[in-house]
């Protein structure tokens, strides 16, 4: 039988490998800890495939189409697109036949997600994807991009329940036993605003609460308006969304939180705990 | 009028290198092949990201403007803050 063998959510930024000795010491190492630990573990559960959701950074898409959501569907995938960020560009394997097979799951619920025959990564999957995949298996990679960026965004609430569905997904096939899910985006941030370099540490730390306390769905559908105080690019965090409704928890283990000013970011990272399947 | 054409324009320059190149060897002549008005020229010629944020230009698309025209981060956002109250 097929299951969801780990559901994590955790930010991302280009900035962490292009300029990696910004912070003071202390920062970027309790950082690469966090990122190290959740490769352990990825390394642990041993995924066969790895369905990674980030927003999209008008990089990926481009301002004539820009889907609420888009799964590839390609049989291989390459990154990262923004080759300035300085980690080495690679080749993920893809599976058609999962990502066909979530597809059809999701169109069945109502979700009518874009289907991507190419999708070049860019930092918001492959940066975190460098850090934690297991070192010594090669796991295949199910790219999701979503809106994060450009209004109307798709709701937190539509982003979890669409992890939801994925979760239905991921017990229904036979191709992959073991899959992990993995959010990337947020905390809080701003981009191109006049705030760009603040971070929000009480609204970070509020959302990780909820998470450890066992309000992680509280969090998963807020509304627009109490992610707005945490700038532009904490609207990334319907990633995180969607894997509190793939793990069907309400409960998650905070592995790490930092406020790195110079990656211009909150950086939290969570383990969510994953219930026993049940039916959407 | 909108910002379309000038996230567009940025979108095209970020990640088709040969645009980035005739961008800047000659930013009118492609400015007006992606159809940008004279008052979206002059905001993006002039760097004037507190008037682009105003007009709708994307965040991230302002970093990209940032970046092909050099601009440095604390003049990026001193021009941010012009228009505070």
């Amino acid at each position: 039988m097929s299951k969801l063998v780990a559901a994590l959510a955790m930010s991302h930024s280009p900035l962490i490998p292009s300029i990696p000795t910004a912070p003071p010491i202390e920062k970027r190492e309790k950082v690469q800890e966090a990122y190290d630990q959740c490769r352990v573990i990825l390394e642990e559960k041993k995924p066969q495939a790895i369905i990674i959701i980030s927003a999209e950074h008008m990089s990926t898409l481009s301002p004539q189409l820009i889907p609420p959501f888009t799964l590839g569907v390609a049989e291989s995938y390459s990154g990262p697109l923004d080759k300035w960020i300085g980690i080495p560009q690679k080749e993920y394997k893809g599976s058609q036949e999962f990502s066909h097979f979530l597809l059809s799951k999701l169109y069945q619920n109502h979700f009518d997600v874009a289907m991507a025959g190419e999708l070049a990564l860019d930092h918001g999957i492959i940066q975190p994807l460098h850090y934690v995949e297991p070192r010594e298996e090669e796991v295949v990679v199910i790219p999701v991009v979503l809106n994060g960026i450009t209004p109307p965004l798709p709701s937190m609430k539509r982003c979890y329940e669409f992890g939801r569905v994925l979760r239905e997904a991921i017990e229904e096939q036979e191709i992959f036993e073991r899959v992990a899910i993995l959010g990337t985006g947020g905390l809080s941030h701003w981009v191109g605003t006049k705030e760009m370099g603040t971070v929000n540490e009480e609204w970070d730390r509020h959302v990780l609460d909820l998470i450890q306390s066992g309000r992680a769905k509280e969090f998963a559908c807020m509304n627009d308006e109490e992610i707005i105080p945490a700038g532009n690019g904490a609207e990334e965090v319907r990633a995180w969304s969607a894997v509190v409704g793939a793990s069907l928890s309400n409960q998650g283990q905070v592995i790490a939180y930092e406020n790195v000013k110079e990656w211009v970011t909150g950086l939290g990272f969570v383990e969510m705990k994953v219930e026993e399947g049940v039916r959407v | 009028m909108s910002s379309y054409e000038i996230n567009k324009l940025f979108h095209a320059i970020s990640v088709n290198e040969e645009v980035k190149q005739r961008y800047i060897e000659n930013r009118e002549t492609v400015m007006n092949e992606y159809h940008l008005t004279e008052q979206e020229q002059r905001m993006v010629v002039e760097n004037d990201f507190a008037a682009l944020t105003e007009y709708g230009v994307n965040g991230l698309i302002l970093m990209r403007i940032k970046d092909v025209h050099q601009v440095p981060v604390p003049d990026m956002l001193k021009s941010l803050k012009s228009r505070e109250s």
